[in-house]
């Protein structure tokens, strides 16, 4: 028995050491969020927005700056892309059935790790997040990059990039002879809640 | 002693389950559906009217609406009609929420003044089939006959609307409404009623450019010699709505049209209307 007791004691001193902390965030649906899909072309610049982004970051550790365990970090943001509006109900209707499918693809999904966090003073951060960005059923490597900045116990999370829509195998729509833009800018804007 | 070592490991094991805790994701996603709406007009009127479509809310509809007197057939010499006289409407539609609109107007046909609500109740695809109903009604107030005070209460008009959307093509939107009109015959010296149906078709080439057919008949009480037809064009930019068309009514509110036309639709008698509306957000 003294033997068994020896065994114990060693494995949870260690287990004990490997302690580790966990935190989550999830987005503050109940905060002004905002996504804009922004299409800028000569005869047809349009915003499509919606306030209904998801998801969350979870890390281990208790903290969040540049020291954390970054392989060990997890993001996943999706956004309902049915709920989009670009003010035009015929052209939220063509975008949903011709282009994005939201039948068949409702979300576009960003589902990363963080690869480094930059302090930028006044509890910001620049975290730069890589991972795989997947719309319209195409999923595509992504590295993005946003401004983190820490209020209170929660966050606010700011950032932009591009989506080239023949990389996802969207169509690229046309208006009688124009086209928009193949390339769609997207940015964020939204909140994240501390759950634990 | 065997059981002291139970109880360590159990021990052991209570104090580390938050690691395993810990690493678990609480995060799900949201239950709450997305609902499907339908889209079959993005605009509140196909021309003389209404969709069932409502604007959403805060935003105020500014609404200037003509009929051209000339008949096209005169040619250039009245610039086919555009060089008027012109019957006008101006109104101003206000979007109290999603689904309810109050409207006041005033047309120049006997100085018309016409107060309306319209209220959505249903927006909703059903399997494939979209649908969109709404109920309108009105007090249309004739402000100006002569040798009658201005107040009287023959003067006044009442009317209620029941706007049926849908569509049968992707691109192709119809609607139907039966109307009822009270004191359709505001100058006679007794009360009259009118039954109307009204209906229209827009296909849309894109989510800009449509061309829109409209029909309106009385089926039973006070009625002009004619049916109305209007036949014409719909752009739709940046806010705006312009719309073209050819047309043998003359008249712009409600208790106008609902009792048909003065003229034919025939080639001769065919009028110029035009509309524009714009959305101003409050």
């Amino acid at each position: 028995m003294a033997k068994k007791l020896i065994g114990i004691i060693p494995v949870s001193i260690i287990l004990f050491f490997c302690y580790v902390y966990a935190s989550e965030y999830n987005v503050d649906r109940d905060q002004a969020n905002e996504v804009k899909f922004i299409s800028d072309a000569p005869f047809e610049d349009f915003e499509g927005i919606t306030s209904q982004i998801d998801g969350y970051v979870f890390w281990k550790d208790e903290r969040f700056d540049e020291n954390i365990d970054k392989a060990a970090s997890r993001l996943y943001f999706e956004v309902e892309l049915a709920t989009m509006k670009t003010g035009i109900g015929m052209r939220d209707r063509d975008m949903r059935e011709d282009y994005l499918e939201t039948d068949k693809y409702p979300r576009a999904v960003y589902d990363a790790k963080i690869i480094a966090i930059d302090p930028l003073g006044n509890n910001s951060y620049r975290v730069t997040a890589e991972g795989d960005f997947s719309i319209h059923g195409v999923s595509q490597p992504r590295e993005i990059i946003a401004t983190v900045e820490m209020e209170q116990n929660d966050f606010h999370v700011v950032s932009a990039f591009t989506v080239n829509l023949k990389d996802h195998n969207i169509k690229v729509p046309k208006l009688l002879f124009l086209r928009i833009g193949e390339v769609i800018k997207i940015e964020l804007d939204f909140h994240l809640k501390f759950i634990k | 002693m065997r059981t002291l070592s139970k109880i360590l490991l159990w021990i052991i094991m209570l104090i580390h389950t938050p690691i395993y805790a810990q690493e678990a994701v609480s995060w799900q996603r949201s239950e709450n559906p997305i609902q499907s709406e339908s889209v079959i007009f993005i605009s509140s009127h196909a021309i003389n009217l209404e969709t069932a479509h409502n604007n959403s809310k805060g935003n105020l509809e500014f609404q200037i609406y003509h009929r051209f007197f000339p008949a096209i057939s005169e040619g250039f010499e009245s610039l086919y009609g555009f060089d008027g006289p012109v019957n006008m409407r101006l109104g101003f539609g206000y979007a109290v929420s999603d689904n309810f609109t109050v409207t006041l107007g005033r047309s120049n046909v006997n100085d018309n003044l016409d107060l309306r609500s319209k209220w959505q109740f249903c927006n909703k695809v059903y399997g494939s089939i979209p649908m969109m109903l709404a109920v309108q009604g009105g007090v249309a107030w004739n402000s100006n006959i002569f040798g009658r005070d201005n107040t009287d209460s023959r003067n006044f008009q009442y009317y209620g609307q029941l706007i049926f959307n849908t569509r049968i093509l992707k691109n192709l939107g119809i609607g139907a409404v039966p109307s009822y009109l009270y004191n359709s015959n505001f100058l006679a010296d007794e009360y009259e009623d009118t039954f109307g149906f009204g209906f229209y078709g827009q296909y849309y080439f894109n989510h800009r450019m449509s061309t829109i057919l409209e029909y309106g008949t009385v089926l039973e009480g006070y009625a002009l010699p004619y049916d109305y037809y209007a036949w014409g064009f719909e752009l739709q930019t940046a806010g705006h709505f312009f719309k073209l068309f050819i047309t043998n009514s003359l008249t712009l509110n409600p208790s106008q049209y609902i009792v048909g036309a003065v003229y034919p639709f025939e080639p001769d008698e065919f009028r110029l209307g035009f509309m524009v509306t714009r959305l101003l957000p409050i």
